[in-house]
């Protein structure tokens, strides 16, 4: 019952018995937030430091994520990066061709809103809020690795308080 | 930054009233040449003077006129040459040379949409950096404005 004993949150043994009980809610919760499978997809250079918060040295694995190269099969977003007006269409169907429940994360200024290219740009998008709905913000141009961790932490604080009867309908929009 | 005037003058020489030199900062052997004269000048420049190479083609609002900078330079006779030529701010146009220099074929595409240059005889002018479906002007003259664009504050 190693599992039982690590969740108390979750899981509650019948005393005598093999048998456990907990909400629905709670252990689906759970599982989708440990196992928050990012969409490989980068945009500009936070797309860089998306990688090597992948790989090896601050290993985005032990959080339970890994890239799936499929919207399809995805259940999280990085926006990593500046989004263009060219590129907006894009990414917005990328979003659409996730299957829900599904998050985003607009990592750095230029997908918060639109960093150093706010003022005088005639081709960059003012935050990729303005197409899609984002669950995390987080802040740097561009963000450490400690900062996405951080912001993917976040994220699954937040999936793991999310309800039932949300899942049916995008609670954000 | 060769100092070989030698270049300059030829060419002024063979192309009289169309050609003349220019001072630019750092120095460098560098034309101004008639809009009329561009192909002229570039064929001659590939075929009789071995330059072989454009290295890039850029647009430039100067605010009381447009230019287009041309650079160029010979892999065999290591020289580079700077060509600029100056056109209206009203229906500017100019004639392609992407069938003398292969590579100006994208740089002219993105001249024409950035700056609104008309370039003569170039066979696809479709749009080669802004949406396909961009339908605000030309975004790289000066005092453009459209749909989000916002002026930094003083």
């Amino acid at each position: 019952m190693g599992v039982v004993s690590k969740l108390p949150v979750y899981f509650e043994p019948i005393p005598g018995g093999g048998l456990v009980t907990a909400k629905l809610e709670q252990v689906l919760d759970w599982g989708r937030a440990s196992s928050l499978w990012y969409m490989l997809f980068g945009l500009a250079c936070c797309a860089i430091e998306m990688m090597c918060t992948g790989a090896s040295r601050y290993d985005l694995d032990r959080l339970g994520m890994i890239f799936r190269a499929s919207p399809r099969q995805s259940d999280l977003m990085f926006v990593s990066g500046t989004v263009t007006h060219k590129m907006a269409p894009r990414v917005k169907l990328l979003y659409e061709q996730m299957a829900e429940p599904r998050y985003v994360i607009a990592m750095g200024g230029c997908a918060t809103r639109g960093g150093p290219f706010y003022y005088d740009s005639y081709s960059v998008l003012k935050g990729v809020d303005l197409i899609i709905p984002v669950d995390v913000y987080i802040p740097g141009c561009p963000p450490r690795p400690e900062s996405l961790l951080e912001g993917c932490l976040k994220l699954s604080e937040k999936v793991k308080k999310e309800k039932l009867s949300d899942w049916s309908r995008d609670v954000r929009q | 930054m060769s100092d070989n005037s030698d270049l300059v003058q030829s060419l002024e020489s063979t192309f009289a009233g169309k050609v003349s030199k220019l001072d630019l900062v750092p120095a460098q052997d560098a034309v101004l040449v008639e809009v009329s004269a561009v192909r002229d000048v570039f064929k001659h420049l590939r075929d009789s003077l071995k330059f072989d190479y454009l290295s890039s083609l850029a647009g430039v609002d100067a605010k009381d006129h447009l230019e287009i900078v041309y650079h160029i330079s010979s892999t065999s006779i290591k020289q580079k040459l700077t060509v600029k030529v100056k056109l209206p701010t009203e229906n500017p146009e100019i004639d392609t040379i992407c069938d003398i220099y292969r590579a100006a074929d994208w740089f002219e595409r993105e001249v024409h949409e950035l700056y609104g240059i008309g370039i003569k005889g170039h066979p696809d002018l479709r749009p080669l950096l802004l949406p396909e479906d961009w339908d605000q002007g030309h975004p790289m003259r000066k005092g453009w404005t459209g749909r989000d664009f916002i002026v930094k504050p003083e």
